[in-house]
């Protein structure tokens, strides 16, 4: 037998125990079943812990914990229900955790421990033994610390494969909800954390090849509600789609600093780093002899040296005109220009300007001279 | 034109005039400013020499960096052809030398007149490096000098307060070849920089003790 079996009934069938248990069986495995493969164990709703800030009579302060209301689902498909807040009792964590230090984040964790509980009313109850067998099973939740960083294997969980029915359950089959820090003078609690170490807690998630909306919109946002951030994806009203990425609060629009329309346009807020090949990043200016050409605006030394980007550069003397120069021989005497020399050496301008005595073309000096430049900077 | 012009000038005497333009930098703190000048000067400036010799070097550490305000057109295309007759200052100019690099906008103005009219190599041990200029330098006014290879000689030189010539000792351990050629800055408030080679004189001329004199 390799599939499910569901109960089936015939008229005149006497149903025992048995067969009422197969019913309830087959729902539980269907269900336990959907959320192992479709879904991905964690914190579905609620389940946090909050802090109310106490004081001792001596001044000295602690908070009490509370797990509020929620639900999860754990590896093996369970799920795990809260309906009214619960405390957290400090003697608890002392009990599971033999000396508890200030500064370390105890994990917190909630479990699925199944409760036979007695019916109160069964018509045509007679034996004794009978009155006293269980006729219902709470699905009810245990509190439990663990040593600081015991999170990281119960984190780490994969769901229970799909041969293992509704599986075993065992002593790791936890689902993490927070931290607490203990305060070993006062015995209390010292606060309450939801990370530690980039450590957070898990929450449900879906497995799914492919996500389709109803209605032409779909979204993905980091939190529930609230300041949050938010990836849409909608068709507009003129026909067309836009995706979207940005801060959203609550249910107004999305500030978005990223969109592509139906057409492959791309706008953004930010900077492309580093600029796509289409784009050019262009500088220009004068310079002197011996500086070395500045990057665009946007473009790093960095960039240019990984080899990330692409510099051009076109450098193109300045004129002068004839005027008097002191010759090294300390004479002055008018003179004319000739460029001997204009080029970039790692980005360093070198111009110099051969000046010819206007009486002796053999008499001449070099000094340096400036240039006009373009660069350009492009991606690869 | 462009938008934005800088110059960069050697510390002691705001002198040497380097010009150079570029858009959107936004230059608020010494940081950035550092930044601009190891972007535009690098490790150091070549200062090109009159022949073809190797450029002598200013450390960027001796150098500083302003925002220059945009001069006019003939200003501009003088400085252009002529940056080291040019100076940096505030304008109204203080009394003393602006501090280059504070940020402050500063204005080009050109330099007096009293420029170089020689630079020559000097017989003895140690060597010395004579700077004649046009007019006797003013009292307190200090000049200095770059010789290749060496850092910028800062003390103030010998000077005859009546003469044109400002002499500048150089260190023990440079020796001058004859005929050879060296290359010299000269630096002083107010007086245009200048970058030349300085040829040493032929052995005969130099007067080196061990240097045996030539002919009769």
């Amino acid at each position: 037998m390799t599939g499910l079996l569901r109960p089936s009934f015939f008229e005149g069938q006497i149903l025992g125990a048995g067969d009422l248990n197969a019913h309830v069986t087959y729902d539980r495995l269907g269900a336990a079943l959907h959320e192992r493969t479709e879904h991905l164990w964690g914190v579905a709703a609620g389940l946090a812990l909050v802090e109310i800030q106490r004081t001792t009579a001596a001044g000295e302060r602690y908070v009490d914990v509370q797990l509020m209301p929620g639900r999860a689902v754990d590896r093996l498909g369970r799920v795990i229900v809260l309906t009214e807040v619960r405390d957290l009792e400090p003697a608890l964590l002392t009990d599971q955790i033999a000396a508890p230090v200030a500064g370390e984040l105890y994990p917190v964790y909630v479990q699925v421990i199944e409760v036979p509980r007695t019916g109160e009313t069964r018509p045509g109850k007679c034996a004794t033994t009978q009155a006293t067998q269980p006729t219902q099973i709470e699905e009810a939740l245990q509190i439990s610390f663990g040593p600081s960083g015991s999170e990281i294997p119960i984190l780490d969980q994969a769901a229970a494969p799909v041969a293992d029915g509704l599986g075993a359950p065992a002593l790791f089959d936890k689902i993490l909800v927070g931290w607490v820090a203990w305060s070993p003078p006062l015995g209390k609690f010292a606060r309450v954390e939801t990370s530690s170490e980039g450590r957070r807690v898990r929450y449900i998630g879906v497995v799914a090849s492919e996500v389709v909306a109803p209605g032409g919109a779909l979204g993905l946002r980091t939190r529930p509600a609230g300041a949050r951030f938010a990836v849409t994806l909608a068709e507009t009203s003129t026909g067309g789609c836009e995706l979207s990425f940005g801060k959203q609060d609550g249910d107004s629009p999305v500030t978005a600093v990223l969109t592509v329309d139906d057409k492959g346009n791309l706008a953004i807020k930010g900077t492309l780093s580093p600029p796509p090949a289409a784009q050019v990043l262009a500088e220009s200016g004068v310079a002197f002899d011996g500086v070395r050409l500045p990057l665009p605006a946007g473009v790093s030394e960095d960039q240019v040296s990984q080899g990330k980007l692409r510099i051009h550069a076109l450098v193109s003397p300045v004129p002068v005109m004839p005027r008097t120069i002191v010759f090294d021989t300390g004479a002055a005497d008018l003179a004319f220009p000739l460029v001997v020399r204009c080029v970039l050496e790692d980005r360093r301008v070198r111009c110099q300007i051969r000046w010819f005595n206007h009486n002796d073309s053999s008499i001449f000096v070099d000094l340096p001279g400036a240039c006009t430049y373009v660069l350009t900077a492009s991606g690869k | 034109m462009p938008s934005a012009l800088y110059a960069i000038s050697y510390r002691p005497t705001c002198s040497v005039v380097a010009l150079c333009s570029f858009e959107n930098q936004d230059l608020v703190d010494p940081a950035a400013w550092d930044q601009l000048l190891a972007a535009l000067v690098g490790a150091a400036l070549p200062i090109s020499m009159s022949t073809s010799g190797a450029a002598l070097e200013i450390a960027a550490s001796e150098l500083g960096c302003d925002l220059v305000k945009d001069p006019s057109r003939q200003d501009f295309e003088t400085a252009l052809a002529e940056p080291y007759r040019f100076r940096v200052t505030l304008d109204p100019e203080p009394p003393t030398l602006p501090i280059l690099g504070d940020g402050k906008e500063k204005v080009l103005r050109k330099a007096n007149k009293n420029a170089v009219k020689a630079i020559a190599l000097v017989d003895g041990t140690p060597a010395q490096v004579k700077v004649t200029l046009a007019t006797a330098p003013p009292d307190g006014v200090a000049a200095r000098l770059v010789f290749e290879g060496r850092d910028p000689v800062s003390k103030e030189p010998s000077r005859d307060p009546a003469s044109k010539d400002l002499v500048f000792t150089l260190p023990a351990d440079v020796s001058i070849n004859p005929s050879a050629s060296y290359g010299v800055v000269f630096f002083m408030e107010g007086t245009p920089v200048e970058a030349r080679s300085v040829k040493a004189p032929a052995a005969a001329k130099l007067s080196t003790p061990s240097m045996p004199k030539a002919g009769p």
